[in-house]
């Protein structure tokens, strides 16, 4: 027989249906069955029926949208300013600035942690401003490097040409650059919104009395209800295909 | 049709220190005109567009449109439109938006807007593009929705920035059509800067041709093609022979060997350039011409032949009728309309060095050191050019006196004094006067007061 290129993709078939389609069958055979292995929808009509999942849905869409929306008013005028500065290796500034990921992330909200301890006396008196400042923390580089992966690439012909055409300073951020910078927000927004639904150690850590997505999961595993953990994922799963469709839909125009 | 829509007066710009990209320039530009700024890259076009553009700030000078200075009012408090080289569309809006995007800022009237896109868009031949895309267009589109984009707003001036050089030779010419029409028919003030030309002649009511951010000569294109102001402008425009040579007495001059009648009104021992059109030069038999040649390269070019041919040390392209066999003895003569000269400035007693270490200046021929405050802004490493006139140089026949040594050459006598071209021993050429009879050959040194020298930093 002879060598196909398309041979070459045999190994990633491979780790694709051990590691990602195989748990994936897996969770939705048991998102489906009852304890006894039989089909049943009642887990899925649990998770609405229960206030306690949906209130936890509602609470993780919440968080995740705060802080995706600090770390883009936060990133913005930080990769705005990292790709507009004159030096001349500005990849160091940037470097500087998704240095954090570098740490081990356990590491890192520990440190916060004790951080925050210290200033504010006690966990408890802030837990939801810690649990924002944690996240925000973490995921603050995945917003910072897509927006300065786009800002740096502008043709800074467009800004003269917005400038040439009458827009004064606010008129060319709002009519030009924002646009030029959109696909940079939306890869943005995925990195940070999606993990942030269901990011828990973060919770786990700063804010021992809510749960979030993620974290009740676990919960459901831990109390050996493999049954209705499942589920959960699976909604998860679909609610982030949906989230991906919609920007996909946004950066396509 | 006379009154001036624009003038620079005194422009000048540098973006390092000590190297001005434009110097001193001044220029009037009339209303309704089609001006062209035309240089090789580097010249200071493209900074001048840009400067009346706004896009940079003159260091000193002023620009006034109907009068006012404008030089350091931003991009969009001029009412000056540019069509930038790449176009610069806006990718994230459609044909109808980015035109609309001038006058949306302005707040107009949406149905007004929706007028003046149309009307630009027929200008442009367009029709019927509005919800197209901006990937969906070919270059040639995308550089008539730029035209449509800028003229929309209707500005006093239009700057088009090499507007072309993306496009092919053939797409090329129709749109040098297409702008000279447009332009013909809205009446604007168009200000062009180009690298080509051809483009520069096809489209021109008036060339500015720029070298080294100096203007070397403005007019009309024929001005420019017939008479050149100098060898730069000669040898940028078009092909040309061009000789170095002397006037030698009242309407003739010396050059290629020969004595020719000339419409000079030069007065005589000016040294000149002598500069004549390919298309100009008579070939005769070889005994009827002031200049005997040999034929070295004929190449075919359809409504004519391109000669070359040698006459001693010269080289001489012509164009003829006929073929000429290579080998074959021909006479050459230049008709006296048809003979430019052009005084002799561009590169008189100008050498270029590197700075040392130690802030002396290494030439080829010479080393020399400036005095204080002559070079404030140079440091080690960089180009730096020396230049004298001839009147503050002297010869002498000590040869330790001067900076530079070598033997003289040509004598020109000059009224009341000789001018001398010493010949170095690197075949450097420097040009002395000097009030003393030498002889051809004799050795010299040429000394100079140290003050006289003037530096200039090249890069």
């Amino acid at each position: 027989m002879r060598f196909k290129r398309s041979f070459l993709s045999i190994p990633y078939v491979i780790f694709l249906l051990i590691f990602v389609m195989a748990p994936l069958a897996v969770v939705l055979v048991f998102a489906f069955t009852n304890g006894s292995g039989r089909p049943t929808l009642s887990n899925f009509i649990g998770f609405f029926r229960s206030s306690r999942t949906i209130a936890t849905l509602v609470y993780s869409l919440f968080v995740a949208f705060i802080t995706t929306l600090v770390c883009l008013l936060i990133a913005y005028p930080t990769a705005l300013a990292l790709a507009g500065s004159g030096f001349r290796r500005k990849h160091i500034l940037l470097l500087l600035a998704v240095v954090p990921m570098w740490i081990n992330f356990t590491l890192r909200i520990t440190a916060l942690k004790e951080v925050l301890d210290a200033i504010e006396g006690n966990l408890a008196f802030y837990p939801f401003l810690n649990t924002i400042i944690g996240q925000v923390y973490d995921f603050l580089p995945f917003m910072i490097l897509p927006l300065y992966n786009v800002l740096d690439e502008i043709d800074p012909s467009l800004l003269e040409a917005g400038r040439d055409l009458g827009a004064g300073k606010a008129g060319l951020f709002f009519s030009v650059m924002l646009p030029l910078s959109k696909p940079g927000i939306m890869s943005g927004i995925t990195m940070v919104f999606l993990p942030a639904m269901t990011n828990y150690v973060v919770l786990d850590m700063l804010y021992n009395s809510t749960f979030i997505m993620g974290s009740l999961i676990g919960s459901y595993f831990n109390a050996y209800d493999w049954h209705n953990g499942s589920m959960i994922s699976a909604i998860l799963l679909l609610l982030i295909a949906l989230f991906s469709g919609i920007e996909r839909k946004g950066e396509g125009r | 049709m006379n009154e001036n829509i624009l003038e620079l007066r005194s422009v000048t710009k540098s973006y390092v220190p000590g190297i001005n990209v434009i110097e001193d320039m001044n220029l009037s530009i009339r209303k309704g005109e089609l001006v062209t700024f035309l240089g090789p890259s580097g010249c200071g076009k493209t900074t001048t567009l840009r400067m009346i553009g706004g896009f940079d700030l003159p260091d000193s000078g002023e620009i006034l449109l109907h009068g006012q200075d404008i030089g350091q009012l931003p991009p969009d408090k001029r009412p000056i439109n540019t069509v930038f080289q790449k176009y610069a569309l806006f990718p994230f809006l459609n044909i109808y938006d980015n035109i609309a995007f001038g006058l949306k800022q302005r707040r107009m009237d949406k149905e007004l807007i929706r007028q003046k896109v149309r009307h630009a868009l027929s200008v442009v031949d367009l029709e019927g593009f509005e919800k197209r895309s901006v990937d969906s267009l070919s270059g040639g589109q995308q550089q008539r929705v730029a035209v449509a984009r800028a003229i929309v707003n209707e500005p006093e001036i239009l700057l088009l920035d090499e507007p072309l050089s993306a496009l092919d030779h053939k797409m090329r010419l129709e749109m040098q059509a297409e702008i000279r029409d447009m332009h013909d028919n809205l009446g604007m003030t168009f200000i062009y800067v180009t690298h080509d030309q051809e483009e520069a002649m096809n489209l021109s009511d008036r060339i500015v041709v720029m070298a080294n951010g100096v203007i070397q000569q403005e007019g009309a294109p024929e001005d420019i093609y017939d008479r050149p102001a100098n060898i730069f402008v000669a040898d940028f425009i078009g092909t040309s022979n061009i000789f170095a040579g002397v006037v030698t007495e009242k309407r003739r001059a010396r050059f290629a060997g020969s004595v020719f009648k000339t419409d000079t009104e030069l007065p005589p021992g000016t040294r000149v350039e002598a500069m004549i059109r390919p298309e100009n030069v008579s070939i005769t038999g070889p005994d009827q011409a002031a200049l005997k040649a040999t034929v070295t390269n004929d190449i075919y070019k359809g409504a004519y032949h391109e000669i070359t041919a040698e006459s001693g040390n010269y080289e001489v392209c012509a164009h003829y009728r006929k073929k000429l066999m290579p080998g074959s003895q021909i006479g050459i003569d230049f008709p006296r309309e048809s003979i430019h000269l052009m005084p002799h400035d561009m590169d008189m007693n100008v050498f270029e060095g590197i700075m040392n270490d130690d802030g002396s200046v290494d030439f080829s021929y010479f080393s020399l050191a400036p005095t204080q405050g002559s070079l404030p802004y140079a440091k080690p490493g960089m180009k730096v050019a020396v230049s004298f006139e001839p009147s503050d140089a002297d010869l002498s026949d000590d040869q330790e006196a001067g900076f530079a040594r070598g033997n003289i050459d040509t004598i020109i006598y000059i009224g009341d004094h000789y001018t001398y071209i010493v010949r170095g021993d690197n075949d450097e050429e420097y040009y002395v006067d000097d009030d003393w009879l030498w002889n051809m050959g004799d050795r010299v040194s040429i000394e100079i007061d140290p003050m006289k020298f003037r530096w200039k930093i090249i890069e």
